[in-house]
């Protein structure tokens, strides 16, 4: 009977909806172009609508898109400071995106982007890219001193200059396998625990009871798994200012 | 309802609010049922543990990554792998320490804000 059990891998699987392929591109709409879309528009429902009709004492909804804004306008003024503001457009956006990403993902039957690295990392290289660019523009060639901590003794630089190098470069990586690795693990558990109670409860009999805790710990994972959504896309957003804190500001820490 | 009338109006009303605001917080906080400062605790163990290891682990990709694309393209089969990969793994160290500091002085000042709300919660 096990055979008929989807395997916890399945759910990762991308199906094409509409295919399209253009000049040997595959660029066909697929569960995970779907989901994205659907987390795009979900973000701008629960935005614009929570807002339309705005009022001086806000009520449930505006307040929670009020709460989103504020909690994120905070993240970005502690880490980045008052010049980070400029960047809070695009913090906002990664963290709504990524945030409706991973709830959406935890909706039977639905897809999750985030649980593919290829998405991640497209999002971490945005931030990556645009870190160099800024750093460059605000501070020209003088952006590399970022490699060169204050207060190092200069016998010590050929050491700690490579270091500071792989270290920046490892940021897109470390930023996009945090996000993909936490949803991939946890949507895995959700779905092998998952098959512990199908196979336990079609034991039959007495055994069937062995159900139980593999079902009671889905209910435990799944709660988990909303902290996780959240948490991943706070973490999300609070590198990103970090990381932009560095090209805006160079040295000094906020 | 006429239009200069309106906003003082308004704001009599937000000035209201706010000292019942005000009043029901003091109230609250010496019953003890409102805690000093309630803010969004955003920090497991398990994340924790998760940002320090793929932190670590990144950094060693990264450097072994660029060691073994530069050994093909010069030619110098093992030695910049190996190098560059030590280099790696001494920048892992640094991202960790730096991370784990980070988090050691937002636990001093969580635990400044609010001295003995919650003491040392998730020690697993």
């Amino acid at each position: 009977m096990l055979h008929q059990i989807a395997g916890p891998m399945e759910q990762f699987v991308i199906k094409p909806i509409v295919p399209l392929h253009v000049g040997g591109l595959d660029l066909s709409f697929s569960n995970t172009s779907l989901w994205m879309a659907l987390a795009v528009a979900g973000v701008t429902i629960f935005l614009t609508m929570g807002m339309a009709r705005a009022a001086l004492v806000p009520g449930r909804w505006q307040s929670m898109a009020e709460m989103t804004y504020e909690f994120i306008a905070n993240t970005v003024r502690q880490n980045a400071g008052e010049a980070g503001m400029k960047f809070f457009p695009l913090i906002f956006t990664l963290f709504m995106f990524v945030l409706f990403c991973n709830l959406f993902g935890l909706l039977p039957y639905s897809f999750t982007p985030t649980s593919h690295i290829i998405v991640t990392f497209a999002l971490a290289m945005l931030v990556f890219i645009t870190v160099i660019v800024v750093g460059l523009l605000r501070h020209g060639l003088h952006f590399f001193s970022l490699f060169v901590p204050g207060g190092v003794p200069g016998w010590l630089l050929p050491i700690i200059v490579p270091i500071e190098i792989i270290s920046f470069l490892s940021r897109p990586i470390s930023l996009s396998v945090r996000l993909f690795a936490n949803m991939l693990a946890g949507h895995t558990m959700l779905k092998v625990f998952a098959t512990f109670v199908v196979s336990r409860g079609a034991a039959g009999g007495i055994m069937s009871a062995g159900a139980i805790l593999p079902l009671l710990g889905i209910v435990a994972v799944t709660a988990l798994e909303f902290l996780v959504a959240a948490l991943q896309a706070y973490v999300f957003a609070v590198l990103t200012s970090i990381y932009l804190n560095d090209a805006i500001n160079l040295h000094e820490h906020h | 309802m006429s239009a200069p009338e309106e906003p003082s109006a308004d704001s009599r009303k937000l000035d209201d609010l706010g000292r019942r605001l005000d009043s029901f917080e003091r109230r609250a906080q010496a019953t003890g049922t409102l805690p000093k400062k309630t803010r969004a605790e955003p920090n497991s163990a398990l994340g924790s543990a998760f940002k320090l290891s793929t932190e670590f682990v990144a950094a060693v990709a990264v450097g072994g990554g660029m060691g073994w694309v530069l050994d093909d393209w010069l030619g110098t089969k093992p030695t910049l792998f190996l190098v560059l990969m030590a280099f790696g793994v001494a920048a892992g160290f640094f991202g960790v320490f730096r991370i784990a500091r980070r988090m050691q002085a937002e636990d001093a000042a969580k635990a400044k804000d609010a001295p003995a709300l919650k003491p040392d919660e998730d020690e697993d």
